[in-house]
């Protein structure tokens, strides 16, 4: 036996040891039954991961339903720097193809997180080098980027969306809470390096597609209007240039162009162009504000028709001289209006006194945003009542001392025409959601009766004048009795008018019996000529002219030959000649033949355009040899897909029971079997999409 | 050799635990490495492995039962060169995993000299305490063990192995305890080893010292060093009452659990087999630890006694640190959990240590002529 005191120790010693193993036991029990549901929380929590869904952002589409803005799937880079094993090799890699810091690479491929970008958004051929290079933990995921297929046109009202989607411009901003819709969420459980488990756990909240937006806009008065912005551009070469076409009768703005300008679609090469002149820009408007004195002196009954303004070629008014074009001598009011008579305005506005003045100044809406809903507008500036004095007074009353903006404008002469009743503009016509469900139509939004129906009719008589034998004579359409004012305001710089810095400006409604259409032209510093009738009115005049009969308003005045009728122009691309000539005759439309062939491969004017019965229609024909005459059941032709989403291009297929296997993301370049190739039904057509080049 | 009447004396109930204990690591090692899921080569390698080195223990467990243990500590000087050459070896030789180099690559099997150390190391010093009789009245008869020690120590800690070489730490204290060292004697020692831990901080590699800091503190780095004890106690704290199901823990089976067949397997036992599962390993070790207790209290002599008490510290030392450590309570020194954790010279090393208690249990009776 071993000594009694050895037999101690080694009972002290096992007591410890047991001890030691009870503080395991008991630290067990803490852990596993007091803790354990908090642990159980935890463990589930940390492999619980969730998976946004981006919904897709609205479109918006112009008044006939013409795409402005959607979406279009483009491939971002990701990492999964657990993944990544051989870092500084990817990272050298990924560099050279992204033009990328290879440190700051490193540094994101080396970082704690399951999730890394790399870069947004990148072009597809790139993405497809990243694709062949398949490297561990890096990863190619579909996001969508906002496209404007028709660039800068109408980039002032559209604007433009951000790397996330986000609307930063226009409309895109103002609209942007329904044009984004909500992001879905789907919650799984992933291993400890993020992958997800199949059968784990799962949540799923669906995503909801933005709202698509219909605008007031038409795109085809939207491109009447930017080609006169671009002949304006180069003709005077201004500082600036701002057109306006809209309804009268709704409020609805039926274009919207400034120049400069920007392509929406990569907006971050000029940043100075974004601001959206035509509700910003404070300018005086010179003789075209004669319209709001004219209109207050006939409603407040201060000059009739009747009475005589005698123009000597000055006025003093305060002891200082306002000077006139030229001596008029004794005018009527419609002489004085036609003439643009300074002399006779400011006799006018002293008749009415500042108090009517300003009042009818403010029931036109000048001093304050008339809420179109576009981001950015200003209010023009009034003088503080307290400081019109007689000859503040005199000034104002021919459109000097006070600043507008072309919103302003044209929603004043636009109440003139509508009767007097004036109308906040509008830019959006149809709100849908993603189901299709109308959300809000358009109601016209009157602000008030700022003048009678009577004083408004009498005054646009006047206008009309203008255009026909007064200032406005450039602005003259044939057939069409249009009303409308010139306006050349010299620009205050430094506190004193510059004699070489002009605003030339026209403002107009028409046609005068029943105004459909107003457009304001405003030009900021032309050089060369200067005056509205010189500079503005053309462009006015060619708006009108182009306008007028694609919105289908008859002539006033009927020309020569018979009324005329407008039509659409039906689809016949992939008809056979004998029945495209056939549809078009039933149409009322002649056409002319273009290549010799059997089969419609492409026509002019494009299926949907409106124009006048009788027009011709440009056929193209197919000249290949191998084309049967006649195709044989269970065969159709391979359609031309250039240029079509792949949501297009998949509904065009399926129309014709052909298979699409698409490549790439964008919109289509490249088709397998080529356009018109005669194909089996259920035939496998590739399709290769890329996303639309910026420039 | 072995006689019939010391078979009689041979301890069944620590036999049968031990077999226990090793049978559902088997099944466990089988969970931590993904036999269930895996679709590589050989889903059950580290089990079949485990078991080969299970059967190779039980047979080193026979033969050094047919050894006498004082036949066996005549060779104490032999023994204690052989010990300090191996770990020499292991030093020139070693092949770098993780940061420490404890390896020596014999072909199919990767021999871990510090590991054999231990039992090497029990011998020795029992054999020099019973030869000294427990002499320790004077501080300076402590000496002599203190270097017996720290000569293989040292040795150890340069691979760098620190929690081996605080084993062996562990083993001394446990033997010169129960040899009789007097109480004021082992106090000043813990004192002395207080106040130089300054100065050996500073031969601590970086991940060492970050390992003591994180066990002050996991969190401050969860998702580095932290990371592994937050798991784990994340991992045993889900297990709740009845686990979740062998095969079946998350934290195991989508590997937020580190080393969960090796260092932290018994985070697995305590996530798939909950409290329940976990206190019943650990009552398997306590009986363990109690037959070992058991063995050194009846042992023949003082010889066997110590040998005794040197395998139970070290067993009971490793399953306190490595427990714990996976609960929060210990640092993280990369002890195995003994007999259970993957991982072939460890389980050699302490089944040799089981045989030793065997040995001392069954000649514990003065042979009678």
């Amino acid at each position: 036996m071993t000594p009694l005191v050895i037999r101690r120790r080694i009972v002290v010693l096992f007591f410890f040891f047991a001890l030691g193993v009870f503080a395991l036991g008991g630290r067990l029990f803490f852990l596993q039954i007091l803790q354990g549901e908090l642990y159980q929380q935890q463990a589930l929590e940390q492999r619980l991961r969730e998976i946004y869904i981006q919904p897709s952002r609205g479109t918006i589409y112009d008044r006939e339903g013409r795409k402005l803005a959607f979406d279009i799937s483009v491939d971002s880079v990701v990492a999964n720097p657990v993944q990544v094993t051989e870092k500084e090799l990817t990272a050298q890699l990924l560099g050279e193809i992204l033009n990328l810091e290879q440190e700051e690479l490193i540094a994101k491929l080396s970082s704690n997180s399951s999730f890394e970008w790399i870069q947004r958004k990148i072009d597809s051929d790139v993405a497809q080098r990243i694709r062949e290079l398949d490297l561990d933990g890096i990863y190619l995921v579909e996001e969508t980027k906002r496209y404007y297929p028709e660039g800068a046109v109408a980039a002032h009202v559209i604007g433009f969306a951000g790397i996330d989607n986000q609307g930063l411009e226009g409309i895109e901003v103002t609209y942007d809470n329904l044009l984004r819709g909500s992001l879905g969420r789907v919650l799984g459980e992933a291993t400890a390096i993020g992958t997800d488990i199949p059968d784990g756990f799962k949540k799923y909240i669906p995503s909801r597609d933005g709202h698509n937006l219909i605008l007031t806009i038409d795109k085809v008065s939207q491109y009447i209007v930017e080609r006169q912005l671009d002949q304006i551009m180069l003709e005077y070469q201004p500082k600036s240039a701002v057109i306006i076409v809209t309804n009268p009768r709704t409020g609805e703005v039926l274009a919207m162009g400034v120049r400069p300008t920007y392509d929406p679609n990569t907006p971050l090469a000029t940043p100075d162009n974004w601001r959206n002149l035509a509700i910003w820009y404070n300018y005086e408007p010179g003789s075209t504000f004669k319209i709001v004195t004219a209109a207050a002196a006939l409603e407040e009954g201060v000059v009739s028709a009747s009475d005589s303004f005698f123009c000597s070629g000055a006025i003093t008014v305060a002891g200082s001289s306002i000077g006139c074009v030229s001596a008029h001598g004794s005018q009527s009011l419609a002489e004085v209006v036609k003439n643009s008579c300074n002399v006779g305005f400011v006799t006018i506005g002293q008749r009415l006194g500042k108090d009517a003045f300003y009042r009818y100044i403010e029931g036109f809406g000048f001093g304050k945003p008339t809420g179109i809903s576009l981001t950015g507008e200003e209010g023009g500036i009034l003088l503080p009542r307290s400081r019109v004095g007689p000859v503040e007074l005199a000034n104002n009353a021919f459109g000097h001392g006070i600043a507008v903006t072309p919103i302003q404008m044209i929603s004043m002469v636009g109440a003139i025409a509508n009767d007097g009743v004036l109308l906040q503009p509008q830019i959006v016509r149809e709100i849908y959601d993603h189901e299709g469900n109308l959300v809000q139509g358009y109601t016209p939004k009157p602000v008030g009766q700022v003048v009678s129906r009577q004083t408004a009719r009498e005054l646009a008589g006047y206008l009309q004048q203008v255009v026909a034998d007064g200032t406005g004579r450039g602005a003259a359409v044939e057939g069409y009795n249009l009303a409308g004012k010139t306006g050349t305001a010299q620009k205050i710089i430094n506190g004193h008018y510059a004699s070489d810095k002009h605003v030339a400006s026209f403002v107009g409604f028409g046609p005068v019996e029943d105004p459909q259409l107003a457009v304001l032209v405003v030009v900021d510093e032309p050089k060369g000529a200067y005056y509205g009738g010189l500079v503005a009115a053309p462009a006015f005049q060619a708006v009108m002219a182009e306008s007028l009969p694609y919105l289908g308003i008859p002539p006033t005045e009927k020309p020569k030959e018979e009324e005329q009728v407008y039509v659409t122009v039906p689809n016949v691309v992939n008809l056979p000649l004998g029945e495209a000539e056939a549809i078009l005759g039933e149409t009322g439309l002649s056409h002319r033949r273009e290549g010799e062939g059997t089969l419609v491969v492409d026509q002019i004017p494009r299926a949907g355009a409106k124009i006048a019965g009788g027009s011709e229609v440009i056929l193209y024909l197919w000249d290949g040899e191998e084309l049967p005459l006649e195709q044989e059941d269970g065969e159709v032709l391979v359609p031309n897909l250039q240029g079509k989403t792949i949501r297009e291009v998949a509904e065009t297929l399926s129309d014709l029971g052909l298979l699409l296997k698409p490549e790439g993301t964008g919109l289509a370049v490249a088709q397998d079997p080529e356009p018109l190739t005669l194909v089996p039904l259920g035939t496998m057509v590739e399709v290769r999409f890329a996303p639309p080049s910026a420039d | 050799m072995i006689e019939r009447r010391m078979l009689k004396n041979l301890d069944l109930l620590l036999l049968l635990t031990v077999a226990l204990i090793m049978a559902i690591s088997l099944v466990v090692i089988a969970s931590a490495t993904h036999a269930n899921i895996n679709e590589g080569a050989d889903p059950y390698y580290y089990v079949k492995r485990q078991g080969l080195v299970i059967c190779a223990g039980l047979i080193a467990l026979v033969v050094i039962l047919a050894l006498d243990y004082h036949t066996v500590a005549q060779y104490a000087n032999y023994i204690y060169v052989a010990n300090l050459g191996l770990l020499l070896a292991v030093l020139a030789l070693a092949k770098d995993v993780k940061g420490a180099g404890r390896w020596i690559d014999v072909g199919f099997f990767r021999l871990q000299p510090s590991e054999f150390a231990k039992i090497l190391l029990i011998i020795t010093l029992a054999n020099y305490l019973a030869n000294t009789a427990g002499e320790m009245d004077k501080i300076t008869d402590l000496f002599p063990l203190l270097l017996h020690v720290a000569i293989p120590m040292l040795l150890i800690m340069l691979q760098p192995d620190l929690g081996t070489a605080l084993v062996l730490l562990a083993i001394l204290m446990g033997m010169m305890f129960v040899a009789g060292i007097k109480i004021q004697h082992l106090f000043s020692l813990v004192l002395a080893g207080v106040a130089a831990f300054p100065f050996f901080w500073h031969f601590l590699k970086d991940y060492q010292k970050n390992r003591l800091l994180v066990f002050l503190d996991p969190s401050i780095d969860p998702t580095g060093s932290g990371y592994h004890v937050i798991q784990s106690i994340i991992a045993i704290g889900s297990g709740r009452l009845t686990g979740q199901g062998l095969f079946a823990g998350p934290q195991n089976q989508l590997n937020f659990l580190p080393e969960q067949h090796t260092d932290f397997i018994f985070s697995v036992v305590g996530e798939e087999m909950g409290f329940v599962g976990a206190s019943l390993l650990l009552l398997l070790y306590f009986i363990a630890i109690y037959r070992g207790i058991h063995i050194a209290l009846h042992a023949r002599d003082l010889l066997g006694t110590l040998l005794a008490v040197g395998v139970v510290s070290m067993l009971t030392f490793q399953v306190l640190v490595n427990v714990g450590m996976t609960i929060g309570i210990m640092p993280v020194t990369g002890l195995p959990l003994p007999l259970f954790s993957y991982g072939g010279s460890s389980l050699l090393s302490t089944l040799l240590g089981i045989g030793l208690l065997l040995n001392v249990g069954m000649r514990r009776q003065k042979i009678l002529f």
